[in-house]
């Protein structure tokens, strides 16, 4: 017994692992259009979030605070 | 892909325990002028890029920087190099991402949004392409703000930031277990909330069938 909810929860968290670790459940998401739809927008997210622009600090922003530790 | 992670880490990302930065805040307590800007030059981007990413304003920002740095210098005495540095880091970071935000409830002020998508931008594409990417950056940014911090904090150390899991509950001072389900509730929520907001001719999980209870075996 594998439910729609119960998958998507384990992919959610562990990814492409729990198809490994659970072979009904991998089962299950080739069968199940929900699951798969669910898997392959939380595959798309994941490189999103990924590829999100890497975001540094200004110059000035870093040397202030080292300016005062020197002076401290 | 960190969904993937569990399925492709053995060789590819052993744990690296770095023992130079443990020797950077005892360094810097003795009085060496070089280990302090080592240690702000190894994590200005990911500090950084978690007030980004948590949603802190522009301005908030710039003043939440300089005070994480300057607590990490009085704090320094402290830490303990028997131990990775990292996770005190991200502690000292979380703790002020934290206050910054239950000042902000506390004032009744919300977060500003601050368009961080248009600092961000990539000059190199064509002029639709950017306005398409920043559009798509500013919808995940906006799905990313509207998380609970308990769960964007999780999601932001994991998945962009790149911290082991471990790490992270030991930053977070949260038990592992709940590191674990507040990112599966992040990407969840995510996930509902991309889709809620995709535009219309996109075929997304907004018009798919809800998962439920039922089985399929």
């Amino acid at each position: 017994m594998i439910t729609c909810d119960a998958v998507q929860e384990r992919l959610a968290e562990i990814g492409a692992a729990a198809l490994e670790e659970d072979a009904a459940l991998a089962r299950h998401l080739a069968g199940c259009e929900a699951c798969s739809a669910l898997w392959a927008d939380l595959q798309a997210l994941e490189a999103d979030l990924a590829a999100l622009p890497e975001a540094d600090a200004p110059e000035a922003l870093v040397s202030a605070p080292l300016e005062k530790v020197r002076q401290a | 892909m960190a969904l993937d992670k569990r399925q492709a880490a053995p060789p590819a990302t052993p744990p690296v325990v770095n023992l130079e930065e443990r020797g950077w805040l005892p360094r810097h307590c003795r009085g060496d002028a070089a280990a302090f800007p080592a240690l702000m030059g190894a994590y200005r981007r990911p500090v950084y890029s978690y007030l980004l990413r948590c949603g802190v304003g522009t301005a908030d920002r710039d003043d939440l920087f300089q005070a994480i740095f300057l607590k990490i210098h009085s704090g320094a005495r402290s830490y303990d190099p028997a131990r990775p540095l990292a996770p005190w880091i991200f502690t000292i970071v979380a703790n002020v991402v934290r206050n910054h935000f239950r000042d902000l409830a506390s004032a009744a002020s919300t977060p500003t949004p601050d368009g961080v998508s248009q600092e961000l931008a990539d000059p190199q594409p064509g002029p639709e392409q950017i306005a398409r990417a920043r559009e798509e950056v500013a919808r995940l940014e906006a799905a990313l703000k509207a998380l609970p911090l308990a769960q964007r904090e999780v999601l932001v150390m994991v998945t962009i930031l790149a911290r082991p899991q471990k790490e992270v509950a030991e930053a977070l001072g949260i038990p592992l277990n709940t590191v674990k389900t507040q990112l599966r509730r992040a990407r969840l929520a995510l996930v509902k909330a991309m889709a809620a907001s995709a535009p219309a001719t996109s075929s997304t999980a907004a018009s798919r069938p809800e998962g439920g209870s039922h089985d399929h075996l």
